[in-house]
Formats: structure tokens, C-alpha cells, sequence
């Protein structure tokens, strides 16, 4: 308990309050800007913290974590741009909410229960760190290949309209996984003597290309000319944290926040993929899941809990056991480390008002960014009244500043304006995006894992199918499948009855 | 007579202090160091911690640039695109051995001038709890007869060729698992999946602390984060390269360039922000110039290149 005091201490000061702040703040504009990730909002802001005391510079970084995650939904909701790849799921939903003029509505139900979501993450991280960190390192590479093989099936949930078409978008992804030096050989495959694809397609050029350049294509395409608005009035008096919807979706909300924090507790298993699961599980538990993709506060409450959730999840490995959870947490680790305090175990035995600050610090940098983002929605929802021929380019301006400023390469900007394209297109016909990038974060989990299986179990497969996780993780994969299978036929024979 | 002999030797002192003032004033302008690496990595943070001492040393603005992708083969490839005047620089390691060898970059080691070490790093074989091993000669006897898994930081990383090197010289039977990054394998390793790995301490510190943790058993060479753990060399087992971070240039950069770069350097490294970050980071400040640099690059690529190559061929 004393331990607790000390960590209020460390934290009623006026200067590691207002870091908390600052850090929030600046790791929400990051973040609602597309191409600038949460883990490049902590790398930007870790020089700004060498002068500051531990807590001090701990509280700012940890708050451009959580803003930086919450803010990737607004450009979500708003244009249908995933500020970061953790809020993908986010535009499926937020989207056409906007669309029907509830972008007021939807910023509220997406800010509250990421809110909800981050507090959730932070409690079991408090609560339940140790068991999930021995969980969490029970996967290796038989259990990372059958979690790359359920995320896989959720393609069918993400394609609006075909599941055909989705496949074939998904298959897309895996296809542009396999570019790179090959995981376990070091072969090079399709790189054409480009040095960027030696590690692989990178996914920040690839998503911004997908999902913000195509945005920008469309809108160029569908008004030659004429700059006629035909959006729908928003309704600006929903713009408040609508808590009895989010009480009434509290089964979305318990799943979703597990999925994410043990998600984000996995090392190697990356963030983005959280919120997709929790799409899909929410989708699956829903009495109506013919309304998700259609603006459905649902999906949108699965997401943004999920990825917030996310957040305390990624810090559960990185403080009880000294290994990142994902790349975000990875650099905050670093920023850690260069303030003098290396996360691991002997941090609780040592420090341990510093883990309880750093315990503090996230919980107040969740409360900041509930705040500010409440306080900011009729701002925000004003990007709505900019005309789009000034919008469209500005969104293209801050893309390639986004691309660029990452990893300083001219051949990703060239690689973002193909992908602008290809995005464009695959809209277009009805294939949808979503289900290339999930293909992409997947193929490259699930080939080096299946690669790298087979080294460690010495070319024997059937390992996979033995480990209990892994077996069960692959049974869901082909019950949920067959599940979606019979739907659809269950579907497709109404239809004809009904036309008959 | 004297008149003529004066105005003679004036204008070829003049002649002679033109070029010679030009490098004399180096720096007039901002450096660039290019870190080859993203932003908030390992590397990263070493140079902003560098940024600032080495800003007030040079009396000029130094500028960092993350160029990322490829192992580090985009930034040093884009380093190579700038004069070598001095004012555009990287930061040189063992990835410049490894992406040369794996014949992923087209350039040479002697396509950069090497002008300072500035700190090291050992590798640290590092094995996870099993009751069939508790140290080096353990270990080493029950590998002779059953082949263990160790990871590493990628496949054809210097944390591998660093591992090829290690089963090389103990004589032991290895499955080579590469993994995406350090702390990758270092969680596959605590998770009992893998035997061991092969890392910076950095890498493996945390890990070993608390119950169930893993144990270094032979490091490369002398750490201040891990200083109990005995050296290969102590068993008798040659292997001794360290990790190492510094300044290279694209090739050709005048000497006085180089003469002013390593005064800024030690000046610099002095600082004691600087020295304290580096204790933080876990690295050995080690600098090294001139000769026996150029020495320490040359060890390096004989020992990295061959090994790198048999990997490449694979």
C-alpha cells in the first residue's frame, strides 16, 4: 500500500501532470494524422524527454501511446481513413455512420468506449499481469501459425458483400506477404534489387496507399466538376457519450477487451490484429449481424475498446518480463530504457512505485484523452464542413509527409501511390481493402511461423496439430468457417425462394 | 628580388590556405547523420544521445535522419549517394559486413571511410532453464550429442553469423531459428520453445532476472550490464567480436575533415549526458580511430564476411 502512496507521489506534480497532458495531446493529433503511428508519436516525442525526470518522461510518453491509439479513429470515422493500423475495423462501422449524419454519434460511442476499453486494459494489467505474461509466452511458432490461420477465416467477416471477392482481396495480401528475404533461407523473393523490400512490404505505405490515397482517388473520380455535397445533415446533438448504449453492449465490450489485452500481451502477434478479432467475435455474438459494415454501433464499440485494450495488454510483457509486446511498445521500452529504467521483473522488486506510477500515469492519460476528445468532437466533426476539393489534397499532403517522415524513403511514397491505385480499384468492384491489409499483417505471421516450426520441430508437422492452444485455436478456425459456410447457403436458399 | 620572392610565396601560401581554409572551418554547416534504422530503436536513441554533445563540440546544428527498410541496406545506400565532404555520415556495425556478405546491397566495406568506434556491445549466448545444462561445459557436453535450437535476431543478422560462429567453435550440433527481432527470440526462449539465444545483454538483461528466467552462460566479450558472466575466452573458445556503433562517411574525405570529425568525437564523448545515456543503453563506450580502427574493420570483415557468405549460398 505504501508502495501506492510513494506512486501518488511520484505523480501529484504539477510538471508530470502537465507531461501526461502533452503527451496525450500530441499523441492525438499524431495519431488522427494517416502515417503517423502510435509507436512513431512515442519515437518523436523520446528526445523531448531527455531532460525530464523518469516519471515525468515516462507520464508523456505513455500518454502519446493512448492518444495516439484513440486518435486513429476520428480520420477513421470521419473520411474513412485509418489514422493507424489499429483502427482499420474502426472505418467499417464509423464510416457509414458518418455517411447517415451521425458523426457526432459515432465519435462519441468510438472516444467512450475506447476510454472504457483503455481503463478496462489498464485494470487487468494491475490485476492479472503475471498469469497473462506465462500465458502469453506459451505461443511459439505451432500457435502463432494457428493464430495467423483463425485471423484468416475472419476475411469472410470483413468483406462487405462477397465473400468471393473478400477471398480474393484476402489472397491479394497474402501474395504481397511473401515479398522480401524469405524468413528462415534469406532468399530474396520479388524484390527486384530494391533494397526497401528486403525486409518486406511495409505496411504503413501499403495502408495509407489502401485506404487514404484510394480514398482521395474516388473522391476526385465521383466529382469531375461539379463540388456537389449531397451528405447528410449531421446531428450535432448525439455528440455525447451515449453510456446506456455502450452498458447495453457490455457482452461486445468483456470480449473485446480480453481479446485485446491478450493479444497485445502476445510478443510478435501485433496490435492490429486485436481489433479484427473483436470485430469478428462481435459480429458472431450479435443478434443482427447482417448490420455490421452498415454503420452499426456494435462494431465500431468492438473496435476502438478492443485496440485500446490493446494498449494495456502490450505493456503487460514489457514490465513483467522486459520483452515488448508490439512495436510501439518496443520503442517505449526504449525510451524507458535511455531514462535510466529497464523494464522486467526486477523493476517491481526494485522500483516498484515506479511501476505503479507508470500504473498511474496510463490511467490518467486515458482519462486526458476521454476529455480532450469529448471537448474536441464538435471540432473535429468541422472537418466534415471543409469542402473536399480542399480536404482531399490537404489529406494527400499530410499522406506523403506521413510515408516519407517514417522511414525517409522516396521508393515507399512510389509504393503508397501504387497501392492509392490498386485500393482504388479493388473498391471499385466491390473487393474491399480491409481484407488485403489483414492478409498482409497475417501471411507474414503465419509462413514464418509454419517456416519456423518446422526447424524447431525438426520437420515434424504434426506438432501442429498436437499443442493444445494450437489445436484449439485451428478447430474454432474450421468450425467458424463451416458456420459462415452454412450461412451463406442458408442464405443464398432464401434468396431463391423468395425471388421464386 | 626579396619583392618578387614575397609576392611568390604569398600567393602560394594563399594557393596552399584555400582549399586548406575550407577544411580547416569544417564544420561551417549542418552535419547530417543518417541513421539507417527507424526511429526509437537501439541505434536511434545512441545518436540523439550523441546529437547534443556532438552539436556543441562541432559549434554547429547537427541533424539526425531516420532512412529505414531493408536491414538498414536503404539508409546506407542513400548515405552512399552524398559527397564525401564530411558533412553526411552513418552509423557503421557489424550490418555492414552481413548485407555485403548476403549480397543484399551493392556496394563495398571500402566504399565508406571509417573515422571512429564509439561503442560496443559483446554477443551473449544465453540459454533458457533445462535440467540437461546449468552452464557453458554442460551445455557444451549435452550439445555434442543432441542438437539444441538457438535464435537470433533474423536470418543472416550478425546476431546469426555470431551463433554459426559460436556452434562452430564449441563443436556442438545447432537448428538455426531466425526470428523477426531480438526480443522475439528472447520471449521464444523464455516460453521454453527454443534452447537459447544468441544476443546483445540489452536484449536478454530483463530476461534473466526473476523465476523460470533464462542464464548467460559465455558472452564474447566484457559487459557492464552483465558482469558475472564468464568469457568464451576464459573456457578457451576463440570467439571475441563485439557489436559496435560509430561514425563512417562515403569514401574519400579529406584528412583535415577526418583530423576535425575525431577531435569533435572525443570531445563529445566526454559529455557526461552523453557517458550517462550510453551506461543507460547498456553499451561499453569504446572509442577507437585512425590505425587501429581501420584494424578493427578489418578483423571484423575477416571474420563476418566468409561465415556470411556460406549462409548466403544456402
Amino acid at each position: 500500500m505504501s508502495v501506492l502512496i510513494d506512486a501518488f507521489g511520484l505523480i501529484a506534480d504539477i510538471k508530470v501532470l502537465v507531461a501526461i497532458l502533452g503527451g496525450t495531446f500530441l499523441g492525438l493529433v499524431m495519431g488522427s494524422l494517416p502515417g503517423l503511428t502510435a509507436a512513431m508519436a512515442i519515437a518523436l516525442l523520446i528526445p523531448l524527454t531527455f531532460g525530464m525526470g523518469p516519471i515525468m518522461g515516462i507520464g508523456m510518453l505513455l500518454g502519446a501511446f493512448c492518444g495516439a491509439i484513440a486518435g486513429g479513429a476520428i480520420p477513421a470515422i470521419l473520411l474513412n481513413i485509418p489514422g493507424t493500423p489499429s483502427s482499420v475495423c474502426t472505418t467499417l462501422d464509423g464510416f457509414p455512420m458518418a455517411r447517415k449524419g451521425e458523426a457526432g454519434k459515432a465519435l462519441g460511442v468510438s472516444i467512450s468506449a475506447s476510454f472504457i476499453g483503455g481503463v478496462i486494459g489498464a485494470v487487468l494489467l494491475i490485476l492479472l499481469a503475471p498469469p497473462i505474461a506465462a500465458f502469453a509466452l506459451k505461443f511459439g511458432p505451432a500457435e502463432f501459425f494457428a493464430l495467423g490461420v483463425f485471423g484468416l477465416v475472419i476475411i469472410a467477416s470483413v468483406s462487405s458483400g462477397s465473400m468471393l471477392r473478400g477471398l480474393v482481396a484476402g489472397l491479394l495480401g497474402l501474395a504481397l506477404a511473401t515479398v522480401g528475404a524469405d524468413p528462415i533461407t534469406g532468399a530474396m523473393r520479388f524484390t527486384g534489387g530494391q533494397p526497401a523490400l528486403i525486409s518486406g512490404i511495409d505496411l504503413l505505405p501499403a495502408l495509407i496507399g489502401l485506404f487514404a490515397v484510394s480514398q482521395v482517388l474516388k473522391d476526385v473520380v465521383d466529382r469531375t466538376g461539379a463540388d456537389s455535397a449531397d451528405k447528410a445533415p449531421q446531428n450535432f446533438t448525439s455528440a455525447r457519450p451515449p453510456w446506456g448504449l455502450l452498458a447495453r453492449a457490455w457482452r461486445v465490450i468483456a470480449s473485446s477487451t480480453v481479446i485485446g489485452v491478450i493479444v497485445g500481451a502476445i510478443p510478435g502477434a501485433g496490435g492490429s490484429i486485436s481489433s479484427f478479432m473483436s470485430y469478428d467475435q462481435a459480429r458472431r455474438m450479435s443478434k443482427t449481424p447482417e448490420k455490421f459494415g452498415t454503420g452499426h454501433p456494435e462494431g465500431l464499440i468492438a473496435s476502438e475498446s478492443s485496440n485500446n485494450a490493446t494498449a494495456g495488454g502490450a505493456l503487460i510483457p514489457m514490465l513483467t518480463l522486459g520483452v515488448p509486446g508490439e512495436v510501439a511498445t518496443a520503442v517505449l521500452m526504449g525510451g524507458l530504457t535511455i531514462q535510466g529504467v529497464r523494464p522486467g521483473p526486477a523493476l517491481f522488486d526494485q522500483q516498484a512505485e515506479i511501476v505503479y506510477g507508470i500504473f498511474l500515469a496510463f490511467i490518467l492519460a486515458n482519462l486526458a484523452m476521454l476529455l480532450m476528445q469529448l471537448l474536441g468532437i464538435r471540432l473535429f466533426v468541422r472537418i466534415l464542413r471543409v469542402p473536399p476539393r480542399m480536404l482531399m489534397p490537404l489529406i494527400l499532403m499530410f499522406c506523403v509527409i506521413g510515408v516519407y517522415g517514417v522511414n525517409g524513403s522516396i521508393f515507399e511514397l512510389w509504393l503508397m501511390f501504387a497501392f492509392g491505385l490498386l485500393g482504388f480499384f479493388l473498391n471499385r468492384y466491390g473487393f474491399g481493402t480491409a481484407p488485403v491489409i489483414l492478409g498482409l499483417i497475417l501471411g507474414s505471421l503465419t509462413e514464418s511461423n509454419l517456416r519456423r516450426g518446422m526447424v524447431v520441430f525438426d520437420g515434424d508437422w504434426t506438432q501442429f496439430l498436437l499443442r493444445p492452444i494450437s489445436a484449439t485455436l485451428l478447430g474454432l478456425a474450421v468450425l467458424f468457417l463451416g458456420f459462415v459456410l452454412l450461412q451463406q447457403r442458408r442464405d443464398r436458399r432464401r434468396d431463391k425462394e423468395n425471388t421464386a | 628580388m626579396f619583392k618578387t620572392t614575397t609576392a611568390i610565396a604569398a600567393v602560394a601560401l594563399g594557393l596552399a590556405a584555400g582549399p586548406l581554409a575550407a577544411q580547416e572551418d569544417f564544420p561551417n554547416d549542418t552535419v547530417t547523420i543518417i541513421v539507417p534504422y527507424g526511429a526509437g530503436g537501439g541505434t536511434d536513441n545512441f545518436v540523439r544521445a550523441l546529437e547534443g554533445p556532438l552539436e556543441e563540440a562541432f559549434g554547429t546544428d547537427v541533424a539526425v535522419r531516420n532512412i529505414a527498410g531493408g536491414g538498414g541496406a536503404v539508409g546506407l545506400t542513400q548515405t552512399l549517394t552524398n559527397e564525401p565532404d564530411g558533412y553526411t555520415v552513418t552509423i557503421p556495425n557489424n550490418a555492414f559486413y552481413t548485407l555485403v556478405g548476403m549480397g543484399n546491397v551493392n556496394f563495398e566495406l571500402d566504399d565508406f571511410d571509417y573515422i571512429a568506434r564509439l561503442v560496443t556491445e559483446p554477443y551473449v549466448l544465453t540459454l533458457g532453464e533445462s535440467e540437461n545444462w546449468s552452464d557453458l561445459e554442460s551445455f557444451v557436453d549435452y550439445a555434442e550429442e543432441e542438437p539444441v535450437t538457438l535464435g537470433f535476431a533474423g536470418v543472416g543478422s550478425s546476431s546469426h553469423i555470431m551463433t554459426l560462429a559460436i556452434a562452430d567453435a564449441l563443436g556442438v550440433q545447432v537448428q538455426f531459428v531466425p526470428y523477426g527481432g531480438g526480443s522475439e527470440a528472447t520471449a521464444a526462449a523464455l516460453g521454453g520453445h527454443i534452447d537459447g539465444v544468441v544476443l546483445s545483454p540489452s536484449d536478454v538483461v530483463s530476461a534473466i532476472e526473476g523465476e523460470g528466467g533464462l542464464t548467460p552462460v559465455a558472452s564474447t566479450g566484457e559487459s557492464s550490464l552483465l558482469p558475472d558472466v564468464p568469457l568464451f575466452s576464459d573456457g578457451g573458445v576463440d570467439v571475441t567480436a563485439d557489436q559496435w556503433r560509430g561514425i563512417a562517411a562515403p569514401a574519400g574525405v579529406d584528412q583535415a575533415v577526418i583530423d576535425a570529425w575525431e577531435a569533435a568525437l572525443k570531445e563529445a564523448v566526454q559529455d557526461e549526458s552523453f557517458q550517462q545515456a550510453v551506461d543507460n543503453l547498456g553499451v561499453e563506450l569504446a572509442p577507437l580511430y585512425g590505425d587501429e580502427l581501420q584494424q578493427f574493420v578489418q578483423d571484423g570483415s575477416d571474420l563476418f564476411l566468409p561465415l556470411t557468405e556460406s549462409v548466403a549460398q544456402q
